[in-house]
């Protein structure tokens, strides 16, 4: 009998690596042995930003795992999505989240409330997590704090001081425009911008008695209507801010990196923004975050979130080893040492027990807001996110004149019917993204190959994690469409390259250690296509042997037309320079549209082709 | 023996001790799930009444703290401050005024945002905010408020009315009284358990209510219901359910191996739950440590009573083991005597062994010298009549002129060949009988058509050598039985004819057939005696008389003729029958033949109306013998004829006399032949006058008819009836006489002549057959001869109705034998196939071949070689029965 168990164990186990390997031809025996010897964890990054030092915590942390991640579309509906395919990751992060966004499909996820993880965090805040069952399925990593960051140096500079009421910042406000500099300026481009300042500004109001009851009417489903004696008045909040802040319409163009330029080349005094984000951009040191200004300066409030929620798939229930480890894992992603891997790893208010995180200067003002509790923490349900944007972008450009029209529109919106979208596309073929030493991954390949085609480039470049998971074959919305490839922006950058050159960014790319956009482990390796490339394995990480093309020896003194897919302030300028490459185009279109528009034009994915070999 | 004694010796110890070891694992089992039960209920029972002792208590404070918020609230209203900082002085005025101090409590009161008033002034948004926004009048619940140090159970109350302060305009909406938990804890700590138990306040849906864990070490888990019922060994399986539906639930776990007692109860006013979780051991100590004492004395008890068992059992054992030594040796004794014993006994034996063995090799040498003696005699008795027939047959030719000696020779031969015929069919019998082939042929026949039968057969020998044969009966109630007459007529014939041959010329031979008295209602037991006054047999020879083979060896009986079978052949058929023979002899005075034979009595009815049919009612016997005529008595009782007898002739005439002028006369007179003083003759002519003529008078004698015959029917006698007398005989001849049957050749003389008959015969030996055709000529008789059992079913096939007066059918045949001739025969559509008569002339001589031959549809049986006169009384019997 038990010799009946461990046999149906071990089919069990192999039916559970073929399927994690995909069906896309095979790889060295002895390495697959050697991995599938490993056990395999598959992490969906909400961010390409968790690549800079997060992944690399896990994957020391533990070096008996086989870490496989990607990069996933910032939102629950897109777990929501893979959930209905069967395909969700082992353990699941998400920025924007709401209980009520995930209730639907909670049942494919460790209950964690039994755990004494979940037990390490504060009530206050577990609260907010918790069914009324008892149920916890997500766990919150540590808040960032948002609120506006201010150019210290700008200020004293031209004597303006700090404000901290509302008058003072609107005092501010036509003190800069007389100065010709722009008092304030965000990437109104961004939903998550839209909604964080239409919240932000009136957290007084949306924190009284009224707005309490009306959030937790809200939150628990009773209404999807904004309550008119909360909301108009926060309409007419950010109406006026519009006005006394100096927002154009031309701030829907660009991005939140342009903003920063702009910030830090004092062209703007105020953003919105957070302290990482103030790192991630070199702000940090020219910047100090004050509060959305109330009327008197205890009435100022930050905002807060968490960085991420983290979930786990219910699969990991299956064995008990297995939950054991996912568990221990997921300790380790919530400990202080994996909180700290996050962004700065400073900066960030801790939910849980005996985790402390420092705060740069940057919230030297925080303190006694915090003291007093005027932290709000953000309503983040995926409608609110889309509305905003759409609203908020409207106020901007005029479409919606005045607070009652904004707050109209805001409702209309939140009103329309969700019913169900049709299927725009079918897809005959899925792609397993698992990453064959001797192939790469299927999905990625796939994609990236489908993105060369559209682009029209000679060769093409660009990480694994930015597509999102294997592809499943079968119907997709539109929406659906989306998921394919990682949620945030990313640069699609156009340059000419001799085959020297594409050879050293190459390895420079593989070097690029603690960067966001970095090679963490196979899984993260770069695709290429219209190449191929073979790479070695070493004590450090990675080094690349050999580019070839159509399997033979690239030619060195050629130059080639290359696309790049990544982030360019991140990484790939440098890494270019590094390469001696510094001309080069941003290619207009988004990356994730020109995979959605060229599927709904009815042209499928591109083969995949076996791009690498690594030994 | 010994060594299943030993084994037994062995196993019963063995037996009960593990029946010792099965009873104290069992008790022991049943001891130890008792006592368990007892004590789980004893210690939920327990935590039942402390947790409902808690409960109560605990909802007591509660609601008392809720009543000093209200009484707070009730003051505030009525005050209504100013301004925010009346309102902070207010809260300290209440604060004094309830003493909340004193039970560690605060008061405090939210702002619109959120933010908190207590006495000491404005403080921040009230990290809870959250929990107060779903717009309850009331919430409970614990907080772990920023502002001050621990946990606090918050009593919120939403104020009715917002104070809104005139001054600043501070809208005050809900008044919070804030106790500091730990001060709760002398509700819910139970002296009982020595400060061993946690107290986990969750809330309804199990999850904790505050992060103070310090007093909660066991359960590290936020959700400590789903915790609860994931533990080992709990028996709640849905804790959920069972709170909803009991209220309060006790029941034990396992955790690393330690055993925990927890009570749940809900306070359902405050969502809340409150758990009390103690390790097993701080649970009905008391309790726990009397059962404890209670079953270690136990044990200690069971363990010297076991030790006391073990003790005394080893004595037993030992005990046993000297008795059983002592026994053995007792016991070896006594089989040492018992061997001896058998020895001798064996040594007896072994000694009778030795003279049986001598007696057994005495008999066998006797009997190889009978045998031997009797393949002399054999030789000798063979020779003799072969010698006889071969002298006399060379001494037939030569004196062929001489037709006196040739009728003398021919009578020696004929003589001679009797002996030998008789010789071979006893050695044959004998032989058939011995080898258990023999089988009884049964059926309903007549006793007295039996011994008429003999008498007739043994007279003639008897007159011959001058001996007086008599045959009497006695107390014969049943004449028809069931019986194999030809073996009873064999036995019986042996035995007379031995008594013919032994007994010198002029003796007396007498033959008793006498029914005994029979208990079996089915049964008629007969006893048969042959007695003669002959030479007599001695004592030693009477010992072997019924072996075969063998004779006694006399002067004078050497010089008779006999196979030394006959008693043989007869003791053995009277085995197969189930009967018994006896043998009374005395050299020189004669011998004694006793046979008993139970023989069932046939259920065919006899004619019982035949007397008052022919109005017979009334009989007169005369026989000087009295028994004879009270043997006629006896027969005829039950007939319905009264029977009168006198013992003389002159006696007679006078009864008849009497009888007639009384009006009762005699319908029928048996008369004695011989009497003293008036003979039968006389009689019977005397009688014959005083009597009318169809009153029958018959003579009842051991003579032979014909030789009075003529005298006695001048007398007047209408009839003979041999002595004894039996009543189917006397009715048989009553009926004669009356008329319904023709008269009866009285000599009871075989028809001699078969003139007239044309027969067919089937016979393969041309010799024999022509012997046949020569004697069926000579009587008259003339025959169509077939070779075999084809040729005569052809012959009579084709034969007109009444050519063939019968058939002689031999059974040994080629081509067919003669039962199957004779069953085609009969199957034949010839008008005559199934009457015609077929006899069987054959040398299958024995029982079974007479009784194959009926069955195969014959009507008779003749042996050869040929006897003349039986076949031609046969041939008369079975054309007279046929006719």
């Amino acid at each position: 009998m038990r010799k009946w168990t461990w046999l149906g164990r071990l089919l069990a186990g192999t039916l559970a690596l073929s399927l994690l390997a995909g069906c896309s031809g095979g790889g060295a025996p002895t390495e697959q042995a050697a991995s599938a010897a490993r056990e395999q964890v598959t992490v969906a990054f909400w961010s390409d930003q968790l690549t800079e030092r997060y992944g690399q915590y896990l994957r020391d942390s533990f070096p008996e795992v086989e870490f496989e991640f990607y990069v996933i579309t910032n939102s629950t509906d897109f777990y929501r999505f893979k959930a209905e395919h069967g395909d969700l990751p082992d353990i699941l992060t998400v920025r924007r989240f709401s209980l009520n966004d995930v209730a639907p499909w909670r049942d494919e996820l460790i209950d964690l409330s039994g755990t004494g993880l979940a037990n390490t965090f504060h009530q206050s805040y577990l609260r907010s997590y918790t069914y009324s069952d008892g149920t916890v399925n997500w766990l919150p990593a540590c808040a960032e704090v948002d609120g506006l960051l201010v150019n210290r140096a700008l200020m004293e500079e031209h004597h303006i001081p700090i404000p901290s009421t509302r008058q003072e910042f609107m005092e501010a406000c036509a003190a800069l425009k007389a100065l010709g500099i722009r008092p304030f300026r965000s990437n109104f481009n961004a939903d998550y911008t839209c909604m964080e300042i239409l919240q932000g500004l009136s957290i007084a109001q949306l924190s009284t008695q009224e707005g309490r009851e009306w959030r937790q009417r809200y939150e628990s489903g009773q209404t999807d209507q904004l309550s008119e004696a909360v909301w108009l008045p926060v309409f007419e909040e950010l109406e006026a801010f519009l006005s006394y802040a100096g927002v154009v319409p031309a701030d829907l163009e660009g991005d939140t990196a342009a903003v920063f330029d702009a910030y830090r080349q004092r062209e703007v005094a105020v953003i919105r923004g957070t302290s990482a984000e103030a790192s991630r951009y070199g702000a940090e040191g020219i910047s100090v975050m004050i509060p959305y200004c109330g009327e008197t300066e205890e009435d100022g409030w930050y905002l807060t979130y968490p960085a991420f929620q983290v979930a786990a798939s219910v699969r990991a229930e299956e064995r008990p080893e297995r939950q054991a480890l996912i568990l221990e894992i997921l300790t380790a992603m919530l400990g202080q040492e994996g909180l700290r891997c996050i962004a700065t790893g400073e900066n960030m208010i801790a939910y849980n027990r005996g985790v402390e995180l420092a705060l740069s200067s940057v919230l030297c003002e925080l303190p006694p807001y915090a003291d007093r509790n005027r932290l709000y923490i953000r309503l983040a349900s995926s409608d609110m996110f889309s509305v905003s944007r759409q609203v908020v972008q409207g106020m901007i450009t005029g479409e919606y004149p005045d607070a009652r029209s904004a707050f109209d529109a805001f409702n209309a919106a939140m009103q329309a019917p969700a019913g169900a979208e049709a299927p725009a596309v079918h897809l005959d073929t899925g792609y397993s993204y698992a990453f064959r030493p001797d192939g790469g991954s299927a999905a990625a390949s796939a994609v990236l190959n489908s993105l060369r085609e559209e682009l029209d480039a000679e060769l093409l470049i660009g990480q694994s994690v930015n597509v999102a998971g294997s592809v499943a074959a079968g119907d997709y919305t539109e929406a659906e469409l989306h998921y394919l490839t990682m949620g945030e922006s990313i640069d699609l950058l156009h340059c000419e390259m001799t085959g020297e050159q594409l050879y050293r960014y190459v390895e420079l790319l593989l070097a690029a250690d603690g960067r966001q956009g970095a090679v963490i482990n196979d899984s993260t390796l770069y695709v290429s296509s219209g190449f191929e490339m073979e790479i070695r394995r070493t004590e450090d990480g990675y080094a690349l042997e050999r580019l070839t093309a159509g399997g033979q020896p690239l030619d060195l003194a050629q130059t080639y037309s290359v696309t790049v897919l990544g982030n360019e302030r991140m990484l790939q300028s440098e890494l270019l320079a590094g390469a001696g490459v510094t001309a080069f185009g941003r290619e207009e279109r988004a990356y994730k549209q020109i995979i959605v528009d060229r599927l709904l034009a009815g042209r499928p994915l591109a083969a995949p082709t076996d791009y690498i070999t690594l030994r | 023996m010994s060594t299943s004694r030993t084994r037994a010796n062995r196993i019963v110890p063995a037996a009960l001790a593990a029946a010792l070891v099965l009873f104290l694992l069992i008790g022991g089992a049943y001891f130890t799930r008792y006592f368990k039960s007892q004590i789980f209920a004893e210690r939920t029972t327990q935590l039942n009444e402390i947790t409902a002792q808690v409960r109560v208590n605990l909802t007591n404070a509660l609601d008392a703290h809720w009543n000093y918020l209200t009484a707070a609230v009730n003051a505030l209203e009525l005050q209504r401050p100013e301004t925010a900082a009346a309102a902070v002085r207010t809260v300290g005025d209440l604060e004094s005024i309830l003493e909340t101090g004193s039970y560690s409590a605060r008061l405090m009161l939210l702002d619109s945002s959120g933010n908190c008033y207590d006495a000491s002034g404005k403080h921040g948004v009230w990290s809870d905010i959250d929990q107060i926004s779903s717009g309850e009048a009331r919430y409970t619940f614990i907080s772990d408020s920023y502002l001050y140090q621990g946990s606090y159970w918050a009593f919120v109350q939403k104020l009715d009315v917002p104070l809104q302060t005139a001054g600043d305009g501070v809208r005050f909406t809900h008044a919070v009284l804030l106790k500091d938990i730990h001060t709760l804890s002398e509700y819910y700590d139970s002296a009982a358990y020595g400060s061993q138990n946690e107290t986990y306040i969750l809330k309804s849906n199990g999850t904790r209510m505050h992060d103070d864990i310090s007093g909660e070490k066991t359960i590290q888990a936020y959700n400590v219901l789903k915790v609860l019922e994931e533990m080992e060994g709990q028996n709640v399986p849905d804790i959920r359910a069972a709170l909803a539906e009991q209220g309060t639930i006790s029941t034990n776990f396992i955790l690393n191996g330690a055993e925990y007692y927890y009570c749940l109860t809900s306070l359902e006013e405050y969502d809340t739950l409150l758990l009390f979780l103690i390790p097993a051991e701080f649970v009905a100590s008391g309790t726990v440590n009397m059962v404890g004492t209670v079953v270690r004395t136990l044990l200690i008890l069971v363990v010297v009573l076991l030790v006391l068992l073990i003790l005394a059992a080893f004595s037993i054992i030992r005990q046993q083991s000297s008795t059983r030594l002592f026994r053995q040796e007792q016991e070896n004794l006594r089989r040492q005597e018992e061997m001896n014993a058998r020895l001798e006994a064996s040594n007896a034996m072994l000694a009778r062994s030795k003279e049986t063995a001598e007696q057994a090799f005495q008999i066998a040498e006797e009997a190889n010298r009978a045998k031997s003696s009797f393949l002399s005699n054999m030789s000798h008795d063979i020779r003799t009549p072969m010698n006889a027939i071969v002298g006399f047959a060379a001494l037939l030719a030569r004196d062929a002129d001489h037709p006196d000696k040739v009728k003398e020779y021919t009578r020696k031969i004929t003589a001679s060949s009797q002996h030998l015929l008789g010789l071979i069919n006893d050695i044959l019998d004998i032989s058939k009988i011995e080898a258990g082939k023999t089988t009884l042929n049964l059926s309903a026949e007549s006793i007295v058509e039996l011994i008429e039968n003999i008498d007739a057969i043994i007279r003639p020998q008897m007159k011959a050598k001058g001996h007086t044969f008599e045959v009497h009966s006695k107390d014969l109630r049943h004449e028809l039985v069931v019986m194999d007459k030809l073996r009873l007529n064999q036995i019986l014939l042996n035995l007379l004819s031995n008594a013919v041959k032994y007994t010198p010329e002029g003796g007396r031979v007498v033959l008793t057939v006498q029914e005994l008295p029979q208990y079996a209602r089915q049964l008629a037991h007969f006893r048969f005696i042959v007695a003669d006054n002959g030479y007599g047999m001695s004592p030693e020879y009477l010992e072997k008389i019924f072996h075969a083979f063998t004779r006694e060896e006399d002067s004078v009986t050497n010089q008779i003729q006999g196979t030394g079978l006959g008693m043989a052949i007869t003791k053995n058929l009277l085995d197969l029958m189930g009967g018994k023979i006896a043998v009374e002899s005395e050299k020189g005075k004669g011998s004694t033949f006793t046979v008993d034979l139970e023989l069932p009595i046939s259920e065919q009815a006899i004619d019982q109306d035949f007397w008052q049919k022919h109005g017979i009612a009334r009989l007169l016997a005369v026989d000087d013998e009295e028994v004879v005529c009270q043997n006629i008595q006896l027969a005829m009782e039950g007939a319905g004829v009264a029977v009168d007898y006198v013992l003389d002739g002159r006696t007679a005439v006078e009864q008849v006399k009497q009888a007639m002028q009384a009006g009762r006369p005699y319908h029928v007179v048996l008369l004695d032949w011989r009497m003293p003083g008036m003979d039968g003759l006389e009689t019977a002519r005397r009688l014959r006058l005083e009597i009318p003529r169809e009153v029958p008078i018959l003579v009842l004698s051991s003579y032979d008819w014909p030789e009075i015959e003529e005298e006695a029917l001048a007398a007047g006698v209408d009839a003979f009836l041999p002595k004894p007398f039996f009543l189917t005989s006397f009715r048989q001849k009553m009926d004669t006489v009356l008329g319904r049957a023709g008269p009866a050749p009285e000599s009871g003389g075989v028809q001699s002549s078969l003139e007239g008959i044309h027969i067919l015969v089937a016979e393969d030996n041309e010799i024999n057959a022509e012997i046949l055709s020569e004697l069926l000529d000579m009587a008259g008789a003339t025959c169509d001869i077939c070779g075999n059992g084809q040729l005569v079913v052809e012959s009579f096939a084709h034969s007109q109705p009444g050519q063939y007066q019968l058939e002689l059918m031999d059974v040994q045949m080629p081509v067919m034998n003669g039962y199957e001739a004779t069953r085609q025969i009969r199957a034949l559509d010839h008008p005559l196939a199934r009457s015609v008569p077929i006899i069987a002339m054959t040398a299958n001589a024995f029982a079974e071949d007479i009784r194959d031959a009926l069955e195969a549809g014959m009507n008779a049986h003749v042996s050869k070689p040929i006897d003349m006169a039986v076949l031609e009384q046969t041939i008369h019997t079975v054309l007279s029965s046929c006719s």
